[in-house]
């Protein structure tokens, strides 16, 4: 079992939606992102002329290869069973080695938890915080897939992608269904099935990571 | 409907000086966005374009470059004092590398109480493999400071000491080439370069000490004379290797040599890490010696160190991540 993502481009509106969530859920604060949306405009010269803006969502890759895992030298970051890259944050130093070798650039030191909204004090989420997802400071973060809504969900005999509850709240946010969830391995999945037909391909393949998010460009 | 005109006018008057002129930027914000322009673009080409690396460079990054400096530098010392029973020289490399060197690596991280955990991944991790080394370097080091100064020299205890220090010469540079993200450091020349150039600084601060205790210092002149301009040739085929590697690369050498990276480059690095030195050097052939040659000496091992240093600054200063889309 590996778990990955397949992004739909054409569909994407660029509304920011899964960010938004990812935030949300994660109780981010405003230094860190685990997730991007990135645009590229092609100017009509390069284009047939005709100008187009793509967005591309980008996150930590989960990849099968990861540089990150590697790289870190405590053993920090680890990889499950199920190819989700994880931190755990009581082993990590702080060194960044990992920042510097993920080349997708996906993860993100957190010094302090600033405010949102600077000098009016933690808004009431933000005071949450605290109590539902505590974050460490000193160390790095990263996407997680929210394994924890997979790890419940699969107890609870759900199927990630399928069932709402099971699923990452990226995807479950998205409002285009962009964003499809699955078993990579399971070639009868949906995305299995969608990177078949729609030859989609994972970003910077060259580096030899195996990334687990795919991207269809029609 | 003349005097609505009037007061439209009026009021666009108004809106121009109160609202706009708080929009556009002031020549004081102008002049900052054109410096940073360069290091961050525009924010909405974050990612799509060449992005620096800012995490091992600016802030308490900082300490991690002085960490790979000094640990390397350190190294270097030893390296030659060890071939030249200088127990002095010794101290001081171990000096160097186990206690600056150490000391910055920790003030670079964000939980230095965690710091024995790594030790645990040798098998993958760089990092892991240049703290244990230098760890392997600080007992034994330390203890071969000892049996040098106790009048102890065996040959086996030496060539053992020399390989743990080359080791720790050249780790700095393999943590970085490890890194496929980015073409300017992810090059087996970039090893080669910091250990050479540790070496030389290695050989320049030994010279140093030679001269202080009145040793004879004609051999390790020798080295440095070949060190300078094998250095200089390392740094060119490196530009050369990166600049024609790949886009990204192209931009970071670029950046080093156009860019704003190119005063630190061509002050620090051309002309004081390498044409002071070389020249310095080049007088030391005519045989000219005296207090006059000592004082050169001094100047050609504070230049050299100042060319390692800048060097290393470009390098990991220079850093672009290849775009992501």
């Amino acid at each position: 079992m590996r778990w990955g993502m397949v992004y739909d481009l054409i569909r994407c509106i660029g509304c920011g939606g899964c960010q938004a969530s990812c935030i949300m859920r994660n109780f981010l604060p405003p230094d860190i992102l685990f997730r991007r949306l990135l645009t590229k405009e092609i100017s009509p010269s390069e284009n047939g002329g005709r100008a187009v803006r793509k967005w591309y969502p980008v996150q930590c890759n989960h990849c099968k290869n990861a540089r990150c895992v590697e790289a870190c030298p405590t053993g920090a970051t680890y990889q499950r069973e199920d190819g989700i890259v994880m931190i755990d944050h009581d082993k990590c130093i702080g060194c960044r080695y990992c920042m510097m070798a993920c080349p997708y650039q996906m993860r993100s030191y957190l010094e302090e938890c600033t405010e949102w909204f600077p000098g009016q004090g933690y808004t009431d989420w933000e005071k949450m915080r605290d109590k539902l997802n505590p974050l460490q400071t000193n160390v790095v973060h990263k996407c997680h897939f929210c394994h924890d809504r997979i790890d419940e969900g699969l107890k609870n005999g759900l199927t990630p992608g399928e069932d709402i509850e099971a699923t990452p709240y990226c995807v479950i946010s998205c409002p285009t269904k962009t964003i499809t969830f699955g078993d990579l391995d399971d070639p009868n999945s949906k995305v299995s099935r969608l990177i078949a037909a729609y030859k989609a391909k994972p970003l910077h393949p060259e580096y030899g990571t195996e990334p687990s998010i795919y991207y269809i460009e029609r | 409907m003349g005097a609505l005109d009037g007061i439209m006018e009026r009021y666009n008057e108004f809106v121009k000086e109160k609202i706009y002129s708080k929009l556009e930027p002031t020549p004081e914000e102008r002049r900052k966005k054109q410096l940073y322009s360069h290091l961050i673009g525009e924010p909405w080409k974050f990612m799509t374009d060449y992005t620096p690396q800012k995490e091992w460079i600016e802030g308490a990054g900082k300490f991690i470059w002085l960490a790979l400096f000094l640990t390397e530098l350190g190294a270097g010392v030893f390296f030659f004092s060890l071939w030249y029973n200088n127990v002095v020289g010794m101290f001081l490399g171990w000096l160097i590398c186990v206690a600056f060197g150490c000391a910055c690596f920790v003030l670079h991280t964000g939980h230095p109480e965690r710091m024995y955990r790594t030790m645990m991944k040798f098998k993958n991790s760089w990092i892991s493999r240049g703290f244990t080394f230098v760890s392997l370097f600080s007992v034994l080091g330390f203890l071969y400071v000892l049996y040098a100064a106790a009048g102890g020299g065996f040959f086996i205890f030496k060539l053992i000491m020399s390989v743990i220090c080359l080791v720790v010469s050249i780790y700095a540079g393999m943590v970085l080439a490890f890194c496929n993200g980015m073409p300017l450091w992810n090059t087996g020349l970039v090893p080669a370069a910091f250990m050479v150039a540790a070496l030389w600084g290695g050989a320049e601060i030994l010279l140093a000490v030679h001269i202080l205790f009145g040793l004879p210092i004609e051999s390790i002149e020798h080295w440095i004379r070949f060190l300078i301009p094998f250095f200089a040739l390392i740094v060119v085929i490196y530009l050369y290797t990166v600049w024609t590697s790949s886009d990204a690369g192209k931009a970071s050498v670029k950046r080093m040599l156009m860019g704003d990276l190119s005063k630190y480059f061509y002050i620090g690095v051309v002309l004081i890490g390498l044409c002071i030195p070389l020249l310095i050097w080049s007088f030391s052939f005519a045989g000219v010696t005296g207090a006059g040659a000592k004082f050169l000496y001094f100047i050609s091992m504070l230049c050299g160190l100042t060319g390692d240093l800048t060097m290393r600054y470009c390098i990991m200063k220079g850093g672009y991540y290849s775009p992501l889309i």
